[in-house]
């Protein structure tokens, strides 16, 4: 086996290991949550038989190694089970929310890590100019300012004084509903770009100030100057040392994208966005314990992929990288 | 149901955590408990028919070692000298004007020596505890109208009903028990208000609850310059899906005939046998349901067209000729027989209620549409409960809907993705979380005059009104959400909106335990009701938004079923608080804490065992020893 295989399946053990621990984790803390969650979905009015009833029809009654077992079996295989309360599959509820959540963060990571990536080049390659100066300051003060006070005060702006955007939802009453049909309508973009705006606002602070950093690195390599010595132009130089410098941003947008995802919940309860984060909070208010223990999982799973995908990549991208 | 020895037969998991709780897994997790395990309880009632609601019940009461050991304590004589324990207080935290008004409540009863601890607990934490009587010594709960509660008997049995789980705070009154079944059989509404009255009569003398306020009122905005001819119903507002008077009679003043309404939440489930709050309201508009109420919560004729009462047990109901379901057929006496039918058969979700004390329907006249309902007692509900709860379902669309869609027995897990019925508004485009369409009916009885409402969800009240302010929406659905005086102020700015109060009949009380010392003492709880000031609760808590209550009951001033008569409310007066207590053997310790009479005090010993107002019988818990 070469080293290489020998890190990859290292990596997925220890990836089986780290998703056993977060199911066992979810499973006591989703038992020590309180509210007896039958106490929620039967009627003020049902006798305790009646309770009693409803308890077996959901396996509350079994013994609690039984409802481990069952549970972690289940979630391996993405059988979330039915909610309590939406009468439907878990699966078909996450199915739907992850995607309204990509809807919002995948545009708007896009546009962060390539608007990021070129001005924190720029800025790097232009150490000590006020270009500099002003994205450092700028991104600073975006980085620091939490995105739900940007998001409040966009709306209040944009769509409550001015009426220039849309306040909320992905589309329009009545708009579009499948998916293509969805991105491909005008609607779905002017209902994405208040918060998608205030996402980029936050998000592209990372890569700015990380090139930023990587390109002051590579600035003063060898190969600059070998390439300056051909007689290479400005933009090309530039060009080259970026590509040099983009090797941290690969870990950084794995991680990033892992927590853009899962952190989005005050920008979709401001902006009315029915994301997975819109319907934890909604699942743990309700002690909707199949579609909060479902929506955890997803978000951690999503999180650790991501992690497992920057590793790998980050070997193949840099030649220098050994794993013997 | 689970074995309740708990020997041979798995642990469900509310006793198995408790368990753990009360022995040395406690040490392990810390956070759900550290009750030591209890001796054998001795704990007795006075009367042994309420002895099932207190050791009926898997992991709670009796078989709760934490609520045996805390009401152990409770039932204890005190000793020489004992000091009145602290009040305990369990107030959710997402709702600061209560916890304000404790803070001041708190204050003044240090001048009595009575010590609070006030906790602020999340929404689902407060539920289990109140649920499991575990919430302290007193239950604080508001009440907001909904249809089902318009008859009296929601709150006056769920609060204070002897053998009722939700009597939080355990009282058990005899006579107060007998007027609570006799009005659940008297047949006839003049009769049954007599009673009710009476019963109203016995909580309000025997200090049982406390009302801290009547209200919050219900405050709303809307947009006047696209609507006009909004209708107040009382107790609900202009725009609330339970009361929808205003849906159906508003006019538009522009070109637009279709009415935008804000909530923030939107259907959990569309199957009406599995309804949360939501789709109970709005499945009213999409259900007819076979009586309403008015204006001013008058029942009134809905899907039938009137009703007949035989006897006391038996009506013939007539159904309104000419009605049709969403999708074009005629609604019939055979629709409305199979529903009663369907009802009976399978598990009824929320019509478990308002049906289980049908005894069976037969239809005696099906060209005019007349059912004979007979129920299995002498039934008071009729009118305001069974009339106002069930719907007529279709047919030829439920009549194999268990089978097809392989769920059991139980009609909670139906899929109904388009619910079909005959009511005013058709379901029509709906995005779950996010947007649902409800197309006007045209031909039904009662029929809108607007063309259609979209409902759409935004989370948040500042964000609906942020919407309202730039004209997203028309208004706010009012069932769960209504303004702050201050908020409306904000609204009142903006040019096209307008406010709108509507009288309410909520009310937010408080319950002590009533079961326990110290409140087990009459003048104890005459003494603690001068203590709150509701002045402060209604006008700096909720900012003048409500009514300093008249009268401790449930059926407050404005709803029909109020007693004018009953005993006036025990004013806010600490210097009568301490000369009560005084009277009644209490002392105070050198640091001002107030002290239980003296063990040997024949007169509290025979108040704390006889708890009620002398001329009643208490049932309730005993003290032991």
């Amino acid at each position: 086996m070469t080293g290489f295989r020998r890190y990859v399946v290292r990596r997925l053990l220890l990836l089986a290991f780290v998703v056993w621990c977060i199911l066992s984790i979810m499973f006591v803390l989703f038992q020590l949550l309180p509210g007896d969650p039958t106490a929620i979905f039967v009627d003020d009015n049902f006798s305790p038989e009646m309770i009693d009833r409803q308890k077996q029809l959901w396996g509350l009654n079994d013994p609690l190694w039984v409802q481990y077992l069952r549970y972690v079996g289940n979630m391996l295989t993405f059988d979330f089970g039915n909610s309590f309360f939406q009468i439907e599959p878990v699966a078909h509820i996450m199915a739907d929310k992850v995607q309204n959540t990509c809807l919002m963060i995948v545009p708007a990571l896009i546009v962060s890590v390539v608007l990021g990536t070129l001005i924190g080049a720029v800025a790097g390659w232009r150490r000590g100019s006020a270009f500099e100066q002003a994205t450092v300051a700028t991104s600073l003060f975006l980085h620091s300012v939490p995105s739900f006070f940007v998001g409040i005060l966009a709306l209040m702006i944009f769509a409550y004084q001015l009426r220039w955007l849309p306040s909320g939802g992905m589309v329009g009453l009545g708009g579009p509903e499948g998916l293509w049909e969805m991105i491909a309508s005008r609607d779905y973009w002017v209902h994405l770009l208040l918060p998608g705006l205030v996402l980029v606002s936050r998000e592209i602070t990372g890569p700015i100030l990380l090139l930023r950093s990587s390109m002051l690195e590579v600035k003063g390599s060898d190969f600059l100057d070998i390439l300056r010595a051909k007689g290479l132009s400005e933009h090309r130089i530039i060009t080259h040392a970026t590509r040099n410098a983009l090797l941290p941003l690969v870990t950084y947008v794995a991680v990033m994208t892992g927590l853009l995802f899962q952190g989005q919940v005050l920008l979709e309860i401001i902006f009315a966005w029915p994301g997975i984060g819109r319907e934890l909070v909604q699942a743990l208010n309700d002690l909707d314990y199949p579609v909060a223990q479902a929506a955890l999982y997803v978000m951690a799973l999503v999180t650790l992929l991501l992690n497992l995908v920057a590793d790998l990549l980050y070997g193949v991208i840099d030649p220098r990288v050994t794993y013997d | 149901m689970a074995d309740d020895n708990g020997i041979g037969t798995p642990i469900d998991r509310r006793s198995l955590l408790m368990l753990m709780a009360a022995t040395a897994a406690g040490a392990a997790f810390p956070g759900i408990g550290g009750e030591a395990a209890a001796a054998e309880p001795a704990i007795a009632v006075e009367n042994e028919k309420y002895r099932r609601f207190y050791d009926g019940v898997s992991g709670y009461y009796m078989k709760d070692p934490g609520w045996v050991a805390e009401t152990t304590a409770r039932l204890t004589w005190p000793k020489a000298g004992e000091v009145v324990p602290e009040i305990g207080v369990l107030v959710q935290s997402n709702e600061p004007s209560r916890i304000d008004a404790f803070r001041k409540w708190s204050a003044d009863a240090v001048q009595l020596g009575l010590k609070y601890n006030v906790q602020q607990v999340s929404e689902a934490r407060w539920l289990d505890l109140i649920q499991a009587h575990r919430h302290g010594d007193i239950e604080v709960h508001p009440a907001i109208l909904r249809p089902e509660r318009v008859d009296p008997a929601e709150w006056l049995v769920s609060r204070a009903y002897g053998p009722d789980r939700r009597n939080y705070g355990e009282w058990v009154n005899e006579q107060y028990d007998a007027l609570i079944d006799a009005q659940t059989k008297e047949s006839d509404p003049a009769k049954r208000l007599e009673i009710v009255r009476a019963a109203q009569k016995v909580l309000a003398e025997d200090l049982y609850i406390t009302q801290f306020g009547w209200g919050p009122s219900i405050i709303e905005a809307y947009n006047a310059e696209a609507w006009d001819g909004v209708t107040q119903t009382r107790g609900f507002g202009i725009a609330s899906f339970n009361g929808f008077h205003s849906f159906l009679k508003m006019q538009p003043k522009t070109a637009r005939k279709s009415v935008k309404v804000g909530m923030t939440a939107l259907l959990e489930t569309t199957n009406l046998m599995a309804a949360g709050n939501n789709m109970r309201s709005i499945g009213r508009m999409i259900y007819d349901r076979l009586a309403y109420f008015d204006e001013n919560l008058n029942i009134v004729p809905w899907a039938a067209e009137s009703w007949s009462r035989l006897d006391d047990r038996t009506w013939d109901i007539k159904l309104r000729p000419g009605m049709k379901f969403h999708d074009g057929k005629p609604v019939t006496v055979k629709d409305l027989k199979f529903t009663f039918d369907f009802m009976q058969k399978w598990e009824r979700g929320i019509f478990w209620t308002a049906n289980r004390f049908l005894d069976s329907t037969e239809i005696v006249d099906e060209a005019n549409g007349v059912l004979r309902a007979r129920f299995k007692q002498p039934y008071g509900q009729f009118e305001s409960y069974f009339m106002q709860l069930n719907v007529i379902l279709p047919q030829h669309i439920w009549q194999n809907i268990m089978q097809e869609q392989g769920v059991g027995d139980n009609p909670r897990q139906l899929r109904i993705d388009r619910p079909i019925g005959s009511g005013p508004f058709r379901f029509g485009r709906h995005r779950k979380d996010t947007e649902l369409q409800l197309i006007a009916s045209k031909d039904h009885f009662s029929k809108p005059s607007v063309d259609e409402i979209w409902v759409v969800v935004i989370p948040t009240l500042d964000g609906l009104l942020g919407r309202l302010e730039s004209q997203e929406i028309d208004f706010i659905e009012s069932s769960d959400t209504t303004l702050r005086p201050s908020q409306a102020k904000q609204a009142e700015k903006s040019r096209h909106i307008k406010l709108v109060t509507t009288p309410d009949v909520n009310w937010l009380h408080g319950v002590c335990r009533v079961s326990c010392l110290p409140w087990r003492d009459f003048e104890f709880r005459r003494a603690w009701h001068h203590s709150i000031d509701r002045d402060f609760l209604v006008n700096v808590a909720w900012e003048g938004a409500g009514r300093i209550p008249k009268s401790n009951t449930f059926l407050v001033d404005g709803n029909p079923w109020n007693n004018p008569d009953l005993p006036p409310l025990p004013e806010f007066d600490l210097k009568k608080a301490r000369e009560i207590l005084k009277a009644a053997g209490y002392s105070w310790r050198a640091d001002g804490r107030l002290v239980y009479p003296a063990p040997t005090d024949a007169a509290f010993r025979e108040r704390v065992t006889r708890v009620s107002k002398p001329g009643y019988t208490w049932g309730g818990l005993k003290m032991l020893g």
